[in-house]
């Protein structure tokens, strides 16, 4: 693929259409930015010179949002200057004059309105020309858009609904109206000079990304410079220069020099071991929430409920749907497997069929050695032991305006009614083992924080003793002291003969927890890592390529 | 803490603390009671203004005339706690008394009679529940479109005349006579408002019910039937219509094509007053009870004490408008997962 990339625009360098201006478009020189105690940025230098495309990459939390704020004028930085188009500045905000400057941001989400065609969703953002009655012109404004459209090779028809644009047109067309400035007819060509694209590629199926990596390629190739965040290192096939951060730093550029291995640039990354190693301290003594939580209920037998581990519980045959192709697997009562791949591999649908959210393509799903059913629903999954606690918190997980104590009870209320006491007990138990915060049985669950109504939902379904729970992201929006509880009941649970499946995009909570790791790519299952295997260099390589 | 925000946007600035609100504070301080209190100084208020208002007579009058009113309130009240309008109602109580007094008119026996009725207003309420979940219509066009041709049917059986012969005895008595203090049609609605409160609060039905209102999503993945429930939960809204439909062709001791689509507004008033009392935030019985009186006793009220006819109106809508304003930190919140 990198071949036709850069043979493509040999093509058009050789035409002569096209000379790259002096100079850097925007040179960042020893940036830093401070929010409250924490370091965002230190002393970070970069230049993004016209006519590349620059790859800017680095873990979660490395500061390249921060950068991009920075860049796109939303975040003035507390010390250093930024020089754009030869000028040097302290900041470039607000982000109004960063657009007046020249500078234009496209995020993953398109900004279309699905109930608009496409002419419309363009004009809503370039303007609607109008006659002196107030009446748009129409004909002209057709024209204007199918060429610019045309310009970016973007090939959708202006009348078509947005609803039922691809996703890669979609991510064209977002291109599309942010540059529209520049390539519109008759537009200066001085007008955008620095264009940063934030992980679109991730909203958008791998078939689909050369498509618009080739766009990005052919708007730096008219001299602009291009930024492009990304997650996908294979990605940057398509960039001549490639900067990577890691907390707050520039930890590897480039330059003009050869780039190094991809597997050098993911082992710059991955943030120090020792920072690594202070998130993961053992607390000094052993709490057991979920054996707590159980014996609040009915006093249990631990030992007869640790001997059965190591049974099978699950097992996945073949699994597919959307994006699933074939995921087969066999889980053992006891044990916590993790789950990691890029976005559209299979790792957001594979919970969400395991919940009984949506339905599988094909294969199937046995439970406890029941096997269930071509079309299975939540109520099915639950009573076989299988139990899930969803990414999307508020509109899968919980209900919002119930109490705590509603939510917990949910999926069992007539086990509940008329046993007062045992109902009060459960909730009880939940609510001390896990350490919810207020710790009341009436409050309404939204209005707790993120952390503690993860804490209520977990608890929800650890209350039922299930043979299996599946957590989706389940830190996502979480505060840390909630996360080490969370992640005490998730290895106590295991302890106890849950069997737990755990989907993370964090490596280092993988690493941590998981007795394996399986990695998906492209709706099956491409490699399980488990044992010394398993750490967070092999695992951040196999996640971003 | 700023991806924190962006994911569970919705849900905290949602759910974030708005200060109470001053008109909150100007109606009785306890929020929940807000309504109580409003009844309260309108009846103070009528008493001191009128010499008719006061009397056991008058309340007898109001009491029966509402009978009709509560239940056809219950009947919005269900489907509204399992997040889903009913705009048929009007039309319905109106369907069923027609047909009520048609079989009458054509010999059926008086227990046929109130079975038919009671079922025909159940059997309604299921087959919109169906046409919302099978065929993912809103409930709003859904419940229109069967109200609409129910009217059909309404003038259909009517032959465009009033119908008022053979209407049995025993409907008439349980819309006229009085056991002790009140009418028969008001101990049943006072009946019904205990079942009814006890299978809402305290049974898993009704917990259902309103976990579903919260979130249909959440609670299908807790692993309830949430498309039987909200069938259930029409079916017996319609039942309830029905038995609103009897009280009315017992008290009016007819049936008018043209009688039924003006208490959906009233009934409507009632249970969005409701959310305002006794369980703040969720729609309920006893606040939609206190609801309705309230509206009943400013509608007797005024009238009582001579104002032009057009005022009541304006004071009804002043009413909603101003009770649900006054309990807004509480109804938002129970937007929160709708």
């Amino acid at each position: 693929m990198t071949g036709i990339a850069r043979e493509e625009r040999g093509a058009i360098d050789s035409s002569g259409a096209v000379v790259a201006p002096e100079g850097p478009a925007l040179a960042i020189e020893d940036i830093s930015k401070q929010f409250g105690e924490v370091q965002a940025l230190r002393s970070v230098s970069v230049d993004f010179m016209p006519g590349q495309v620059h790859g800017l990459i680095g873990a979660n939390g490395s500061g390249k949002s921060t950068l991009v704020k920075v860049m796109s004028g939303v975040h003035s930085p507390s010390s250093g200057s930024l020089r754009f188009a030869g000028e040097t500045r302290t900041t470039l905000a607000p982000p109004a004059r960063a657009n007046a400057l020249g500078v234009r941001v496209v995020h993953q989400e398109a900004p279309l309105i699905d109930t608009l065609t496409v002419l419309e969703s363009v004009a809503i953002f370039r303007g609607y020309e109008h006659d002196p009655f107030g009446r748009v012109r129409w004909r002209r404004l057709r024209r204007q858009t199918r060429e610019l459209l045309e310009r970016m090779e973007v090939h959708v028809d202006v009348d078509e609904l947005c609803a039922s644009v691809r996703p890669a047109d979609r991510a064209g067309l977002a291109l599309a109206i942010a540059m529209g400035d520049r390539f519109a007819e008759g537009a200066d060509p001085d007008a955008i000079r620095l264009l940063i694209v934030d992980e679109v590629t991730a909203a958008i199926p791998d078939s689909e990304t050369q498509q618009h990596l080739q766009r990005l390629r052919r708007i730096a190739d008219e001299g602009v410079a291009v930024v492009m965040v990304t997650h996908r290192l294979g990605e940057l096939d398509y960039a001549d220069d490639v900067t990577v951060l890691r907390n707050g730093r520039v930890a590897y550029r480039q330059g003009s020099g050869p780039r190094c291995s991809v597997s050098e640039l993911v082992a710059e990354m991955v943030p120090e071991s020792e920072e690594v190693i202070t998130g993961a301290v053992e607390t000094p003594a052993k709490r057991r929430p979920v054996l707590s939580l159980w014996e609040s209920a009915a006093p249990i037998e631990v030992a007869q409920v640790e001997r059965e581990s190591g049974a099978e519980v699950l097992s996945l045959e073949r699994i597919a749907g959307e994006e699933l192709r074939d995921v087969s697997l066999t889980a053992r009562s006891g044990e916590i497997i993790g789950f990691a791949g890029v976005q559209h591999a299979g790792i957001n649908e594979l919970p969400l069929i395991l919940s009984g959210s949506i339905q599988r393509g094909g294969g199937e799903i046995v439970v406890r050695g029941k096997r269930m059913g071509k079309r299975v629903v939540p109520a099915q999954l639950i009573r076989a032991g299988m139990t899930t606690v969803p990414s999307d918190r508020l509109r899968e997980g919980g209900v919002a305006s119930l109490s705590v104590a509603e939510n917990v009870v949910l999926p069992d209320l007539r086990k509940y009614w008329h046993k007062r006491s045992t109902y009060r007990a459960v909730v009880d138990g939940v609510i001390k083992a896990l350490d919810v915060r207020p710790p009341k049985r009436t409050t309404a669950l939204g209005e707790l924080s993120g952390g503690n109504q993860q804490k209520v939902l977990l608890g929800k379904w650890l209350a039922l003793r299930p043979a299996i729970l599946c957590l989706d992201d389940p830190t996502y929006g979480v505060d840390p002291a909630a996360r080490e509880i969370i992640f005490e009941a998730i290895t106590d649970a295991a302890e106890l003969g849950v069997c737990v499946l755990f989907f993370s995009t964090e490596p280092e909570q993988l690493c941590r927890l998981c007795d394996r790791v399986l990695i998906l790519e492209q709706g099956k299952v491409a490699g399980e890592l488990s044992g010394d295997d398993l750490n967070i260099q092999t695992l951040t390589e196999s996640h971003s390529i | 803490m700023s991806v924190q925000e962006a994911k569970s946007g919705n849900s905290t600035s949602a759910v974030s603390r708005s200060e109470d609100g001053v008109l909150a504070r100007v109606l009785g301080g306890s929020r929940q009671y807000g309504t109580v209190f409003l009844l309260g100084i309108l009846i103070l208020v009528f008493a001191l203004a009128s010499d008719a208002f006061f009397t056991w007579t008058n309340f007898k009058s109001i009491l029966i005339t509402q009978t009709v009113i509560a239940c056809v309130t219950f009947g919005v009240m269900l489907p509204l706690i399992v997040g889903e309008f009913d705009l048929s109602v009007g039309y319905m109580v109106g369907f069923i008394a027609m047909l009520g007094a048609w079989l009458a008119g054509h010999g059926w026996a008086v227990i046929l009679i109130i079975l038919v009725m009671l079922g025909v207003g159940a059997l309604i309420g299921f087959i919109n529940s169906i046409l919302i979940d099978r065929t993912h219509i809103s409930s709003f066009i859904a419940t229109l479109g069967v109200g609409i041709i129910l009217q059909g049917f309404t003038q259909g059986l009517s032959g465009g005349s009033v119908l008022t012969a053979d209407i049995p005895r025993v409907v008439i008595d349980i819309g006229r006579e009085y056991a002790g203090p009140v009418s028969i049609s008001v101990w049943i609605t006072l009946g019904l408002i205990v079942a009814l409160f006890y299978l809402l609060e305290h049974t898993p039905l009704g917990r259902s019910w309103y976990a579903i209102g919260g979130s249909e999503k959440v609670s299908y993945l807790a692993g309830l039937r949430t498309k039987r429930l909200k069938s259930a939960a029409f079916a017996l809204g319609g039942l309830l219509v029905g038995v609103g439909a009897i009280f009315a062709l017992g008290q009016n001791g007819s049936a008018s094509p043209s009688f039924g689509p003006e208490l959906l507004l009233p009934a409507y008033a009632g249970a969005f007053l409701g959310v305002t009392t006794y369980r703040g935030g969720y729609y309920n019985v006893i606040g939609s009870i206190v609801g309705i009186l309230v509206l009943a006793v400013g509608f007797n009220g005024l009238s009582l004490v001579g104002v032009p006819f057009w005022i009541q109106p304006v004071f009804n809508g002043t009413v909603l408008l101003v009770a649900v304003l006054a309990a807004r930190a509480e109804t938002r919140k129970v937007r929160v997962g709708a």
